[in-house]
């Protein structure tokens, strides 16, 4: 141990740049401190005797670190221009899509592949908009179901869903038509594991000629086919929402319990993925399409289920909250 | 909503669970709970959406299930009501209320029966009149609400807009301060309840009430809705108000509550008397 030390000490008069000696210094002052700390245990007289060789070795290590370092400066080696390649570096965090941004790319590419554009439109929207268009007058028992944040009451509001987009795409494009929508609502909820006042919504709509419920049907089984692979059991079931008629909701066969019922799927043995129908005569004339010679279906879900789905993350505050460990580091 | 499938077989032959749970699923009352068993057969745990009110009830459930597996519904008025009831007039208004008189009512428990169907709905005993209003609303989905008639002026009582300064004293103890936004049953006293949600504490029935008044409304359902949201009455009777449960006929209105109590306590001898305002 005491010749480790001396090696080490030596050695100052051998380092090649400043930064090197002034690293070795340290360490060897450090060791030397903490020698010091032991002294205590020792009888009075083998202490003094100790701790004179520890001032001895104190001496010499600022004495040949002081030599060192003027004799490297006296041959010009700077110390900002030492490049040391065997030093350790920082780890570096390297930025990436955030996992409901690569999600949403993927559904995308799904959708666009059957020729969906991908809409958008204001976040801050018209009570018209987020609910009188969508066959949600006031007063609507359903509007139950949307705890709205105002910005200015009563007509003013943060969307509840992607649907009104829906209703601006019907307004200004061509038909037939058939645009995705993917972005941010907000609703006020507490929030918890699985309720968030902020969300990512993904809706779909396609209005045309004859479209019919079958096509809703094989549009969303090629997605789910997509999304979840052919072989995971689905089951189509009627479900109202005001928008459609009639209206469809589409669970997944809960792959935790195989449809048992867990904790999970809420003891149901399906997970809800996605609602749908056919979209509403109601809703089609608010736009300004003759419902009398036209038909759409339309489908929404929330996009955070299935991202956490894909990544495991079990608590959607995790997906939206500053948490530096879901970057990985390289 | 709960369904006690002992509840439903009074209405409708109940196929095997497993075939009415799909079904009803698959039409659109999707299963939303695990599957209770009692000692009396299934509950049923059904996520009734909104546009179906009328299936807030047990035959509202119950036509459901006839529908989808073509039956009938039996009719169960198993008892006859005696002939000295009348229902009342509505109070004219945009908000009709029908009252009812029952005098002599006897106060003992309902039957265990009808006591077993409320425990396994999920709604706790609390007075025998209580109950009965509460089964009749469960059964048939229409809210009632049961004054001591002693504390209701029936001649004056009726629907209205509260006035700003009103308050009332609920059953639950709380005081709320009533604006003109409420609306509210009143005689011409003071206000006795706020429509379609809760009853006041003042005219509410107590354990020994044998003469007592019974309240059927058809409110606008936005109007409920707003009053128990502002005053957080979130109760039983509201939810099935403020999702505009279908109007039911006048006849059908407050009749059930008799009828029940007739099959609740056979062979007593209690007289409904009808009383209506004006009279
Ligand atoms: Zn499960």
């Amino acid at each position: 141990m005491e010749d480790g030390i001396a090696a080490l000490t030596r050695e100052l008069s051998a380092l090649t740049t400043p930064a090197r000696v002034r690293e070795r210094r340290r360490a060897l002052l450090a060791l030397v401190r903490q020698r010091f700390q032991t002294l205590g245990q020792l009888a009075p007289e083998e202490r003094r005797t100790a701790g004179g060789e520890l001032n001895a070795l104190k001496a010499e290590v600022e004495r040949l670190a002081t030599e060192r370092l003027r004799a490297l400066e006296a041959t010009g080696v700077q110390a900002d221009d030492a490049f040391e390649p065997d030093l350790p570096t920082t780890p570096a965090r390297v930025g990436r899509v955030h996992p409901t941004i690569a999600v949403l790319r993927r559904v995308n590419a799904f959708f666009g592949s059957l020729g969906f554009d991908v809409a958008d439109g204001p976040e801050i929207e018209t009570d018209w908009y987020n609910f009188s268009a969508l066959n949600l007058p006031a007063d609507h028992p359903a509007r139950e179901m949307h705890d709205t944040i105002y910005v200015m009451e009563p007509d003013v509001l943060l969307r509840t869903h992607t649907s009104p987009v829906e209703i601006h795409a019907m307004e200004e494009r061509t038909l037939p038509l058939r645009v995705v929508v993917p972005g941010k609502a907000y609703r006020n909820e507490d929030t918890n594991a699985t309720n968030n006042s902020m969300f990512y919504h993904y809706e779909g709509l396609a209005v045309g000629d004859d479209i019919q419920l079958g096509h809703l049907r094989w549009t969303l089984n090629a997605f789910l086919d997509y999304m979840f692979g052919p072989q995971t059991q689905r089951r189509f079931r009627a479900k109202y929402y005001p928008q459609v008629e009639p209206g469809l909701g589409v669970d997944l066969l809960c792959r935790f319990c195989s449809g048992a019922g867990c904790s999970v799927c809420k003891v149901k043995g399906w997970i809800e993925i996605v609602g749908a129908g056919m979209v509403h005569p109601n809703v089609l004339s608010a736009a300004g399409i003759d419902w009398t010679r036209y038909s759409g279906f339309a489908f929404g879900m929330g996009l955070d289920r299935l991202v956490m789905g894909a990544t495991g993350i079990a608590d959607i505050r995790e997906l939206y909250g500053p948490r530096m460990s879901y970057v990985p580091e390289v | 909503m709960k369904v006690p499938v002992s509840w439903l077989q009074r209405y409708v032959e109940v196929p095997p669970v497993d075939a009415l749970l799909s079904r009803l699923t698959e039409i659109g009352h999707m299963v939303d709970g695990p599957l209770e068993s009692t000692e009396k057969g299934p509950v049923v745990s059904l996520e009734i959406r909104q546009n179906r009110p009328d299936c807030l009830s047990i035959l509202g459930i119950a036509r459901e299930v006839a529908a989808a597996f073509g039956s009938t519904v039996r009719d169960v008025r198993t008892a006859q009501l005696p002939d000295e009831v009348r229902h009342s007039e509505p109070v004219a208004g945009e908000d009709p209320v029908y009252f009812l008189r029952i005098k002599g009512a006897r106060l003992d428990g309902l039957p265990a029966s009808m006591l077993g169907d409320l425990g396994r709905y999920g709604q706790r005993s609390l007075s025998p009149l209580v109950d009965l209003a509460n089964y009749v609303m469960i059964e048939l989905g229409q809210p009632l609400h049961v004054y001591a008639a002693e504390h209701i002026n029936v001649a004056s009582a009726g629907s209205r807009s509260a006035r700003s300064g009103e308050s009332l004293r609920l059953i639950d103890g709380r005081t709320v301060e009533l604006s003109e936004d409420d609306l509210i049953i009143a005689d011409r006293h003071a206000p006795l309840a706020v429509a379609g949600a809760m009853g006041g504490s003042a005219s509410a029935v107590g354990p020994d009430q044998r003469d007592i008044i019974v309240e059927a409304g058809h409110f606008r359902s936005r109007l409920v809705r707003r009053t128990a949201r502002r005053h957080g009455l979130a109760t039983e009777a509201s939810l099935r108000k403020y999702q505009a449960a279908p109007a039911r006929a006048p006849a059908d209105c407050a009749e059930p509550l008799p009828r029940a109590a007739s099959r609740a306590w056979p062979r007593r001898g209690m007289r409904c008397v009808a009383k209506w305002p004006g009279a």
